[in-house]
């Protein structure tokens, strides 16, 4: 009898949780259906060069995903297997940059990017982005690869490996998990990063979908369903794969967040 | 172990290489640019030694700032977190629905800040907006507030809707936790007699101890450096009752054209974290040994 | 795992391919534009110019007016970037100037940003000699040329000016409640009043925006204390001047007498107040300036804003002089940047934005007046009757009441004057502090 009315009480609690969360989601989607239903949509993808938009955030976002793994992935290795002196003050260092806010270091990076010639360059935002999300990366990974056991490398060494064979052969293979939490983290920081993207994207046909709702902005447009169409729109990738990596997800997050 | 300067190195150098030119270079702008007193477009600037810091120390808008943000990070954590616990722990078990659930609270952690203030602005909107609109329908008129812009409701207004776009991050990782929590722990204790509150407290959430921490950890850095979906809800207003360090930098840098001051607040802003992250991780060693 | 892997190939294939598309579509358009663009009469090929121009204005008018010049400059390409609003097209320029590279075209709309930039922007006296010869001076009315003069230069071409600190109605929800336009302040607490009880909002103002406050306790200083802010400003008198603290009060009772509607430190001018005034009407005052009349050029709205007549008002007197208040006016310009590669291009530019096609454009939108001595430009477009009434009302009141400056040279007063005007709402300071702490402001700047 008491477990019963501690179900109870505990799904209604869970239902109105989800209720609750799910409320402005709603609001949303319904938002966006008003005046013109689905031509909303129609409109988004035609008028405002939506496709475009998709295609350059697809194009740096990808990008810096395959970069951010491509400089963390190693060094987490290299952290976790490796002694070399100043390992620690070096992660520390590393750490710290979790912390700086991108508003903080925009005028500075502009003019990194602007010396390498690189604005309106797609350039110009993967390599920022790299630097920024990286960081978080190496947390992850590293706490991934102090759960692997050192023995793998000591074993390989012993066959005859290098410890670049070791990396690549053992615990790069082993690291699939991790890795997709940070494709995941890295694919939302580098899709939905709004600031940067317009600093250095000012020729119309290189700008990012975070810039957007702007363009509904910009001509005193009244048009709200419009523009909560187009939010659907730019988030809908983002929602696709995480869908699709849900279940890598569940597994690799235990991995990598328990220890840092 | 292995030991190998250079093999480190090798694996090491791509990371460091970017920060170095990205983030190293930037910060020490930012330091630099904050002796002096320049309005960021004119080309000269004038040192001015500490002054920056010193009228920040004295601007009573700075402790303002400090202050909401720590009740911010407080507020939004705990909560954040013993949210994500519960939810994670009632849907523990494998299940269409609670799959289907799980996404729905992990959906605004992939939306971005504008968003996810369009959707705000328009729900907390005091005359028309959903959330009076509401209660006014089932006769709470006395409810229906100024979610926005009543100062002592305000910073509330962002938390919940912070709290909203982060709880799904936090739920996720302690469903992974969990799963790696062998299930037989918990049904073991139930058996031994102790009753459902007993096991999530005396159980589960002594056992995920880590996981505590380091979420901890990266609701502590993203409450430090969060600014758009502040600025976008309500530019740190009214009469600043909303005001971060990140939104006071901006205006100061932008709107009142004084990039050394903006400077210093970002430089302090940067020390804060770096502090508050080597508090951590001395913490962290501790608990470990 | 398997089908993930797939996913995830396809997925950046697709990228990776659509990128190929891209550049290979960018290829195309290139080499199928230049033929078109070497001018067949001549053999020597013009050098082709890019300009860079960045704006909070306008888009659709801003794009047409790039099609047109394009049209009769096909050597010169124009990019425009496009910013929701001032604040945020200043961040980007700010940071823009910083490492260099900075738009040609630069834009500015007060003395304040006149004053910041004017480093980076080029003296345009010479090329105004050029084009319009030593007597230039007397083709332009004289307030324009001296909001784009500074240190003895010119660093903009005159704008169009369209006057702040004006009150818009709704003259049906008036009518419907028996009301008539206030003239004085007990008319206006009446009228709100009434409108109240009747479910509407009185005086809509987006006070989460600094610009509209400002513009709307600038016209309340000109009718309780007239001229004495410019004189504070000027350091010739305090701000905490008796009548400046009064002008304090009046502000406060204008909230405690909940004539602005309720919320009003939660909504921004654009879009929030725009859209309640004009789409969803659940108001019926709005404190705007004359560009407001752009509603009559809505696409989006056009249904709803020829359902309702509409009027405009000066502030009504406030203190019962008998006098109401002068209207706001600032032009702002637009400049070269200083180290721009192709200013001869950008001064092409400007003058076409605001000469002849460029200029129609611009009148046609939202009725601003050009900056010309010689009046013979008015708008193309057939008016509306409603539309022609508010255009001569606003002209009368600009003739009856006058104009005076918009806006304050210093930034940190204009921070400041915010900062205290939300606070003296709130009942949170008193207006003698706020005048003070102006006061401080305003002595800690040289």
């Amino acid at each position: 009898m008491k477990n019963r009315g501690i179900e109870v009480l505990r799904n209604s609690l869970l239902l109105v949780t989800v209720g609750l969360f799910s409320l402005p989601l709603y609001y949303l989607l319904q938002t966006s259906l008003q005046n013109k239903g689905f031509g909303n949509y129609y409109n988004a993808l035609t008028k405002i060069n939506l496709g475009q938009n998709m295609i350059n955030s697809g194009i740096v976002t990808v990008s810096t995903v395959l970069l951010v793994i491509a400089v963390a992935l190693p060094a987490a290795f290299a952290f976790s297997k490796i002694t070399f002196s100043g390992k620690n003050i070096l992660f520390l260092i590393l750490l710290m940059s979790l912390a700086i806010p991108g508003i903080s270091i925009a005028v500075p990076v502009v003019q990194i990017v602007k010396g390498l010639g690189w604005t309106n360059n797609y350039l110009a935002l993967i390599f920022p982005y790299t630097a920024l999300l990286s960081p978080f990366a190496l947390v992850l990974m590293r706490g991934f690869m102090d759960q692997l056991p050192k023995e793998l490398l000591e074993s390989a060494l012993v066959d005859g490996c290098n410890v670049y064979q070791a990396f690549f052969r053992i615990y790069a293979p082993l690291a699939k998990p991790v890795v997709m939490i940070v494709t995941v983290f890295t694919f939302l920081g580098s899709w939905n990063e709004f600031l940067f993207a317009k600093l250095f994207m000012r020729k119309e046909s290189m700008q990012m979908v975070t810039t957007i709702p702007i363009k509904f902005q910009v001509n005193f447009y009244t048009d709200i369903p419009g523009l909560f169409a187009a939010l659907v729109l730019i988030q809908l990738p983002l929602l696709i794969i995480y869908i699709l990596f849900q279940r890598v997800f569940k597994e690799g997050l235990t991995a990598g967040a328990v220890k840092s | 172990m292995h030991k190998n300067r250079y093999t480190a190195f090798v694996f090491v150098a791509p990371i460091l290489i970017f920060f170095f030119v990205f983030l190293l270079y930037p910060l020490l702008y930012t330091f630099h640019i904050s002796f002096y007193e320049w309005n960021g477009i004119d080309p000269i600037k004038k040192f001015i030694g500490f002054d920056n810091y010193k009228s920040m120390f004295y601007d009573p808008l700075f402790y303002q700032s400090l202050r909401n943000f720590l009740v911010l990070c407080v507020l939004v954590i705990t909560i954040q977190m013993l949210l994500g616990f519960l939810l994670a722990y009632i849907m523990r078990r494998n299940s269409k629905l609670f799959t289907v659930f799980k996404t729905i609270i992990f959906i605004p952690v992939i939306l971005t800040a504008i968003v996810v203030s369009n959707i705000f602005n328009n729900i907390l909107a005091f005359n028309d907006g959903l959330i009076n609109t509401i209660l006014r329908n089932i006769g709470l008129d006395q409810l229906a507030m100024s979610w926005t812009a009543n100062p002592n409701i305000a910073l509330f207004s962002v938390i919940a809707v912070v709290i909203w776009m982060g709880t799904g991050f936090s739920m996720s990782v302690y469903v992974s936790a969990m799963t790696s929590l062998s299930l037989e722990v918990i049904e073991a204790s139930r058996i031994d007699g102790a009753n459902r509150v007993q096991t999530i407290t005396r159980v589960v959430w002594p056992m995920l101890r880590d996981t505590h921490f380091s979420l901890t950890i990266i609701s502590v850095i993203s409450a430090l450096k969060i600014f758009d979906i502040v600025y976008l809800l309500t530019r740190g207003g009214p009469m600043h009752s909303t005001e971060m360090l990140s939104t006071y930098m901006f205006t100061r840098t932008f709107d009142s054209y004084e990039q050394g001051f903006g400077s210093a607040i970002g430089s302090f802003l940067i020390v804060l974290a770096v502090v508050i992250t080597i508090i951590q991780m001395r913490l962290s060693r501790n608990i470990q040994n | 795992m398997n089908i993930k892997k797939i996913a995830l190939l396809v997925t950046v294939t697709i990228l990776w391919a659509s990128l190929m598309v891209a550049c290979g579509k960018g290829n195309t358009t290139e080499s199928s534009q230049s033929p078109s663009n070497t001018p067949s009469t001549t053999d020597i090929k013009k050098e082709q110019v890019t300009l860079n121009f960045e704006t909070w204005a306008d888009k659709t008018i801003t794009d047409k007016m790039i099609v047109e010049f394009e049209k009769t400059h096909t050597e010169i390409t124009v990019i425009a970037n496009y910013h929701t609003n001032f604040p945020e097209f200043m961040t980007s320029l700010k940071t823009a100037i910083a490492t260099g590279d900075a738009p040609d075209i630069i834009p500015f709309d007060s003395p304040t940003s006149m004053g910041a930039l004017e480093s980076n922007l080029e003296p345009l006296d010479q090329y105004f000699e050029k084009d319009y010869n030593n007597d230039w001076k007397g083709k332009f009315l004289a307030g324009p040329v001296s909001d784009v003069s500074i240190n003895g230069k010119i660093v903009g071409f005159p704008g169009f000016s369209s006057p702040g600190g004006l009150i818009w109605y709704n003259k049906n929800l008036l009518d419907k409640y028996g009301i008539k336009v206030p003239e004085t302040y007990d008319e206006l607490k009446a009228a709100s009043d009434m409108l109240r009880k009747n479910g509407l909002q009185p005086l809509l103002l987006g006070a989460k925006d600094s610009w509209i406050v400002l513009d709307t306790f600038q016209e309340i200083l000109n009718d309780v204390a007239p001229g004495k802010q410019y004189d504070a400003f000027a350091k010739k008198i305090p701000f905490n001047d008796p009548e400046i603290v009064k002008a304090f009060d009046t502000w406060k009772k204008l909230f405690d007498d909940k004539i602005f509607q309720d919320d009003t430190f939660s909504m921004t001018q654009y879009m929030d107040v725009y859209n309640s005034f004009v789409d969803k009407q659940v108001g019926a005052f709005q404190s705007n300036g004359a560009w407001n009349q752009d509603i009559f050029s809505n696409n989006d709205l056009k249904a709803k804003v020829d359902a309702v007549e509409w009027g405009v008002m000066s502030f009504p007197d406030l203190n019962g002089d008998g006098k109401r208040a002068p209207l706001l006016n600032t032009v702002g310009g637009i400049g070269i940047y200083k180290k721009s590669k192709n200013k001869d291009a950008a001064w092409e530019f400007i003058k076409f934005m605001n000469t002849g096609i460029g200029a129609q454009l611009q009148i046609d939108r939202a009725l601003v007046t050009p900056p010309f001595t010689d009046p013979a430009m008015g708008p193309s477009i057939q008016l509306t009757p409603n539309q022609k009434q508010v255009n001569e009302t606003i002209n009368q009141i600009v003739k009856d009441n006058g104009t005076l400056p918009r806006g304050v040279a210093d930034p940190k007063v204009t921070e400041k004057l915010y900062d205290v005007l939300t606070k003296v709402a709130y009942g949170n300071l008193s207006s003698a502090n706020a005048a003070k702490q102006v006061q401080d402001v305003i002595d800690s700047s040289k």
